[in-house]
């Protein structure tokens, strides 16, 4: 199973100036267990696919099934909780609250989910070991480098232990040895049997994902 | 509900000054608006109330003493009731300035095991009644005993000089009284109105009450008193008099004549109420202040959801992002919201002086209706602020503000 999108097609209308179509009937899957990259330049409505994907705004046409379940005909409090469940998010600029540490960061997407956590410490230690940051819990984010916050951002993603990671320039901020490093980690969860996707402007990024698509003006090809 | 008490607190952590300002903020809008139309209402009743609130022609009242209730309330110690009848002279000399003003009060005391009535008048209302040489003159010879004029079977054991004591009521020590002489046979008591009729319709003082002597022959105490007697304190319960300027009155031409002493009486608790009438007309307020007001606090309220919003956009965003859906974010940003008006509560019942000082807490500074009010003012506001989160929530994208796009 995985993801499966069917003409996908998302239009922003406006009073004052003409409706900016952002996606134009777009069909893709992301099988369970693929790293895909998807590179276009600004603007070519590539946010607004992993947005769509992640449940947070809603098409104007089209479908999207995450493993059977089409999320765009589900309500805000169920893609909500699909999310929390069954989709990471990593960001460009990692998206960490800088006055709260570690732990608190990574407890987050614990607040919004229903199943009970019996060692909410253990959780995060297992995560952070996972990205290799273990021990850092008590440090505030404010403190770390680049790297170091865009690791936290993804053992953030992995605290739910989520099916599928979506990742949104993921190295865009960091300089190329980081972003090498971070690459490495993304295709290690990978090789654990998680999906990835990723948006990335970096082709080197690119050619480290087993599949490659090019996104221009809302239409995504190979 | 827990989670989301944990999310709403975390709205809070990084900006404790905003709160603290807003928790003021509320605190004195609750205190005045409680007060403001507690007070209103008070003086309206609840219909003319509402009435006058749609038409458009209320007026608020400045901050109410609740002399009557407090002067009411046999709880209260000796010194808050010498301290409220302080009040209500200056209150009564607001009302007629100038005028003098006559007070009068009476009770039952017991001398020697037998009843006996005792009457007291002030200097005002002694020399109006042709009582007041005597007394006075001799006031200043023997200051150990309070000087009365005695009638009744008194007359028969005790002579002008004897001194004996009175008890009186519930008082533990004992009065000493020396008597001074016998009471006229003809001589008509004024008796205070209290406990025993009520002021005419035109408020001068009913000749029925003086023609009609309840007292007549009986064992009789009067006295003249100044108000500094210490043993008074407890008893103070008099009735007023006020005498207009220009109606001066000689001793020997008392309006007894045609069954009135003159002068404008009231009872205490009518004194009370008309002199609290009087002050808070002088110092009433237009309605439209309280608009403003109101008005302010609301869209302080409603920018406060606005600013609480905005500020955590970034919080919110990546709780969104992290699995948080919009009813989840609303019900943070309303507990958030409530947890700040609960403190201001709180604060407001914690350190309101007038409450403390009288004892008197929130719950029952207010009526039912007036707390109502004030919440609903004060939760429509929360409506407004949450129903405008909720618009810009609609057209408002996590991600897309993260990436400044």
């Amino acid at each position: 199973m995985g993801i499966t999108v069917h003409g996908l097609t998302k239009t922003y209308k406006s009073k004052k100036n003409p409706p900016v179509h952002a996606l134009r009937g777009i069909d893709v899957s992301f099988p369970n267990g693929s790293m895909t990259a998807i590179m276009g330049p600004s603007g070519c409505g590539k946010t607004t696919l992993l947005n769509l994907l992640a449940g947070i705004d809603l098409p104007t046409a089209g479908s999207i099934l995450l493993d059977d379940v089409e999320i765009t005909k589900c309500s805000d409090v169920m893609r909500s909780k699909i999310r929390n469940s069954s989709i990471g998010y990593v960001m460009q600029s990692f998206e960490l609250i800088e006055t709260m540490d570690v732990k608190e960061n990574l407890s987050l997407p614990l607040l919004f989910s229903s199943a009970k956590v019996a060692d909410k410490r253990a959780l995060v230690k297992e995560s952070l070991d996972r990205v290799g940051m273990g021990g850092y819990e008590q440090r505030l984010v404010s403190r770390l480098s680049g790297g170091q916050k865009q690791r936290i951002a993804i053992a953030r993603a992995l605290m739910m232990k989520p099916s599928t990671i979506l990742a949104d320039e993921p190295t865009g901020a960091l300089d190329s040895q980081t972003a090498g490093e971070i690459i490495s980690l993304l295709a290690e969860l990978n090789e654990t049997g998680r999906s990835i996707i990723l948006v990335t402007h970096d082709l080197k990024v690119a050619q480290s994902c087993l599949t490659q698509y090019t996104m221009i003006d809302g239409r995504l090809g190979m | 509900m827990k989670k989301k008490l944990e999310l709403a607190f975390s709205l809070y952590s990084p900006h404790l000054l905003w709160e603290l300002a807003l928790v003021v903020q509320v605190v004195v809008y609750l205190a005045c608006s409680v007060t403001l139309i507690s007070n209103f209402v008070q003086q309206q009743g609840i219909y003319r109330s509402i009435q006058k609130v749609f038409t458009g022609e209320c007026v608020y009242f400045q901050p109410y003493d609740r002399l009557v209730d407090l002067f009411a309330d046999p709880d209260n110690s000796s010194e808050v009731r010498t301290e409220l009848s302080d009040k209500i002279l200056r209150y009564a000399d607001r009302i007629a300035p100038n005028c003098e003003i006559g007070t009068a009060l009476n009770f039952i005391g017991e001398a020697d095991g037998q009843l006996l009535k005792a009457v007291g008048y002030n200097h005002v209302m002694a020399e109006r009644m042709g009582i007041p040489d005597l007394i006075k003159q001799n006031s200043d010879i023997d200051e150990t005993a309070t000087p009365v004029l005695i009638r009744g079977a008194l007359c028969n054991r005790y002579k002008p000089g004897d001194r004996f004591s009175v008890n009186i009521e519930e008082e533990p020590d004992p009065l000493t009284v020396v008597v001074m002489g016998n009471l006229d046979e003809n001589f008509q008591m004024l008796l205070p109105s209290y406990g025993a009729s009520e002021p005419t319709i035109d408020n001068f003082f009913d000749a029925d009450i003086i023609a009609d002597d309840p007292l007549e022959n009986a064992n009789t105490i009067v006295f003249c008193y100044t108000g500094n007697e210490t043993w008074l304190e407890s008893l103070l319960n008099p009735s007023y008099f006020i005498f207009p300027v220009g109606e001066g009155v000689s001793a020997d031409d008392l309006a007894l004549q045609d069954g009135s002493v003159g002068g404008q009486f009231f009872s205490m608790n009518e004194l009370i109420d008309n002199t609290i009438r009087q002050n808070i007309y002088v110092n009433r307020k237009p309605l439209s202040k309280v608009i403003a007001a109101s008005i302010f606090m609301i869209i302080s309220l409603f920018g406060y959801v606005f600013l609480l919003f905005i500020r955590n956009q970034k919080l919110l965003g990546v709780c969104m992002l992290l699995g948080m859906s919009r009813k989840f974010m609303y019900a943070a940003i309303a507990l958030a919201v409530g947890i700040c008006v609960a403190a201001a509560m709180v604060l407001y019942t914690l350190f309101n002086r007038t409450a403390l000082s009288m004892g008197i807490y929130f719950a029952t500074d207010a009526s039912l209706t007036v707390m109502v009010y004030s919440f609903v003012l004060v939760f429509a506001s929360l409506l407004a602020g949450a129903l405008a989160c909720s618009w810009f929530v609609s057209q408002w994208q996590p991600i897309q503000y993260m990436k400044g796009e």
